[in-house]
């Protein structure tokens, strides 16, 4: 153990001294800070993302609610913009359910923001208490999701329903999208977090493992360390410990640059993570990290010199990113795919902004990483045990 | 004399590529780069391996530091196998070579107690004997420097000092003087010579006669991985004229 933790202090002691080799560890997580940041910036001057303070949003609703009044629902969507400084007045346009296909069509042209469809006698049930009913009262809200106004008052209009349990939300209907596919804040989180996470993180990979395993076996170091009665096990697992805790550092790092990044990045949109979401995202980092770590680390001790070791691993950051975005353009939910390693953990990462995957998908998906990189561990420590691996 | 180390019928074959193969103009897939090779060397006894590049002289002292093992034949350390009882042996063998190099990001001293930590030291143990080894070697004024801004004359001095932290009773040195000057030589011959009349085993491989004719006792030829031939120096002063005849002689004869 006293072997393994000096091997371990000395990686780390590399590490801390050289300016260098500190730059390898906290560089990544700065330069996301700086990219996320800039990209935000960018975003938010194409305007993705806001809808200007004095828009008069446009929106439809059905007049057989079952009251003269303005339906409340509108009520507090007029009272949540003003109270949020927007200036421009909301017009609410009653028509009769007959006419609904009109109206669609119209949103679907931009010349309504939302459409919104209440069940017969909607707001007398609520009033007399939905209990006397022998059906819960529903609103079905259309939008537009090619038109940032619609997808923003779609948002809101859904988060004000939330707070209601009285009724039900487009319980009759299975896509109240009426236009196309939106370039939204999450679709463009879904794609990005995993992409930038990825290529960054296997970057702290490249730098930290190949310089630790094939420097020193290049530099001839590894020799003297083996001439000592230590075993290999001993030097294996002291060096993938310590860059194990040295590439969580790393990736701890990207994590905070990425929070700090967070609220340039998101502008005025919002984008809640749950608890659950958040531990999810972790997990799925260290495993892939771990998975990094490993098998960098398994390239490194059977390469002879840090550049054939960069070698093979530098080409792999092309593939790894290609494969980062792959979500983006293929259904990769089904289950089976949980089984395809690496892939599984970029989809897990996807779906916290996008479609979420079950549980059993996170499970496998993390539960294979982890045995993927204790195969590549096992493997490193082999080839620790290697004449031919250690001294050529 | 006590005998420290016996080398017994070391053979060692390296794999060979095809493409490997091809470029040596062999057929074989196999590279025998020590060929039944035994001889002992006793504790204060100098032993010199002579050869010239590519003999067999590196793999040989590879062999006996347990760097790497034999195909076949074995090592004894005072009568113990090298190969089964590797971990305890390994602590009274001292090694250096050109190929085994310090960490140039670190500073002598953590160096030293970095290994020191390897070979199983205590901490007094290690404080106690680096004060002894760094005062030998005049190390303690660059031994918190950083060992790639040492001189090349210090860095021997700190490889050295690195070589003997554990103390060991068998010592291993291939190519000792190797690219130094005349007097970080001439130190590395006063430390072989004081390691020797304190009853320390040396094996030294160099293709240097003039330091095998100031140095050894008794030389072994390495000729194309053989043992070819196995004097004390005053035998072949006596019949070839001098070591670089004796080797001349047997190596000239063989092309």
């Amino acid at each position: 153990m006293k072997r393994i933790w000096a091997i371990a202090k000395k990686e780390f002691r590399r590490y801390f001294t050289d300016p260098r080799m500190l730059a390898a560890l906290f560089l990544p997580g700065i330069l996301i800070f700086l990219i996320y940041t800039a990209l935000g910036n960018f975003v938010q001057g194409l305007d993705i993302g806001s809808v200007e303070p004095d828009y008069s949003y446009r929106i439809a609703y059905s007049d057989n609610y079952g009251s003269e009044e303005e339906p409340a629902l509108l009520t507090a969507f007029s009272s949540y913009l003003a109270s949020s400084g927007h200036t421009g007045e909301s017009v609410f346009l009653p028509y009769e359910p007959a006419k609904r296909g009109e109206m669609l069509s119209d949103l679907a042209e931009g010349e309504l923001d939302i459409v919104i469809s209440f069940s017969e006698g909607f707001e007398s049930i609520l009033e007399e208490g939905p209990s006397l009913s022998p059906t819960r009262p529903n609103v079905d809200i259309y939008y537009n999701a090619s038109h940032q106004a619609s997808e923003q008052a779609y948002s809101l209009l859904l988060s004000l329903t939330g707070v209601y349990d009285a009724y039900t939300v487009n319980a009759s209907i299975e896509n109240p999208n009426v236009g196309g596919e939106s370039f939204t804040m999450n679709s463009l989180f879904s794609f990005l977090f995993p992409m930038i996470v990825t290529s960054l993180l296997f970057s702290s990979c490249l730098s930290i493992c190949p310089e630790s395993i094939a420097g020193e076996k290049e530099r001839g170091t590894i020799a003297s360390i083996l001439i000592t009665p230590i075993r290999p096990w001993e030097l294996a697992t002291g060096k993938i410990v310590s860059l194990s805790v040295l590439a969580v550092l790393s990736g701890t790092v990207s994590a905070l640059g990425l929070i700090a990044s967070l609220p340039t990045m998101l502008g005025g949109m919002s984008i809640s993570l749950s608890p659950i979401s958040i531990a999810g995202l972790f997990f799925a980092v260290v495993s892939l990290l771990l998975m990094m770590v490993a098998g960098s680390s398994l390239v490194s001790a059977f390469a002879k010199t840090i550049k054939e070791a960069t070698g093979y691993l530098g080409p792999l950051t092309a593939v790894l990113v290609i494969l980062a975005v792959l979500p983006m353009a293929l259904d990769l939910t089904p289950i089976w795919f949980a089984f395809v390693p690496f892939l599984n953990v970029i989809v897990c990462m996807s779906s916290v902004f996008s479609t979420p995957v079950s549980i059993l998908y996170w499970a496998i998906s993390i539960v294979e990483s982890l045995l993927i990189a204790g195969f590549f561990l096992f493997l490193t420590v082999r080839l620790f045990r290697s004449e031919r691996a250690m001294f050529g | 004399m006590e005998v420290c180390l016996e080398a017994i019928h070391l053979t060692k074959r390296f794999p060979l590529s095809s493409r490997q193969a091809r470029e040596r103009g062999i057929s074989s897939r196999e590279l025998t780069a020590v060929d039944d090779v035994s001889f002992q060397v006793e504790r204060g006894e100098i032993y010199a391996l002579l050869g010239p590049n590519g003999a067999g002289k590196t793999t040989c002292l590879r062999m006996v530091s347990s760097l790497i093992s034999p195909t076949s034949g074995e090592i004894k350390i005072d009568g113990k196998t090298l190969t089964k009882e590797s971990d305890s042996l390994r602590g009274k063998i001292g090694f250096l070579t050109s190929e085994l190099k310090l960490d140039p990001f670190f500073s002598p001293s953590y160096t030293f107690s970095f290994l020191a930590t390897l070979y199983g030291l205590s901490e007094e143990e290690s404080k106690r004997r680096k004060r002894e080894v760094f005062a030998r070697f005049g190390i303690d004024g660059f031994s918190e420097t950083r060992i790639k801004d040492l001189s090349t004359g210090m860095k021997q001095k700190a490889s050295l000092a690195m070589s003997v932290v554990a103390d060991p009773e068998l010592i291993v040195y291939d190519e000792p003087t190797n690219g130094l000057d005349i007097v970080a030589s001439r130190d590395v011959e006063d430390f072989i010579r004081e390691e020797k009349s304190s009853g320390k085993a040396i094996v030294i491989s160099t293709h240097i006669f003039s330091l095998v004719d100031k140095l050894a006792d008794r030389v072994g030829f390495l000729i194309d991985g053989k043992l070819v031939l196995e004097e004390s120096v005053g035998e072949l002063v006596a019949r070839y004229g001098s070591v670089e005849e004796a080797f001349f002689s047997l190596y000239g004869g063989r092309k």
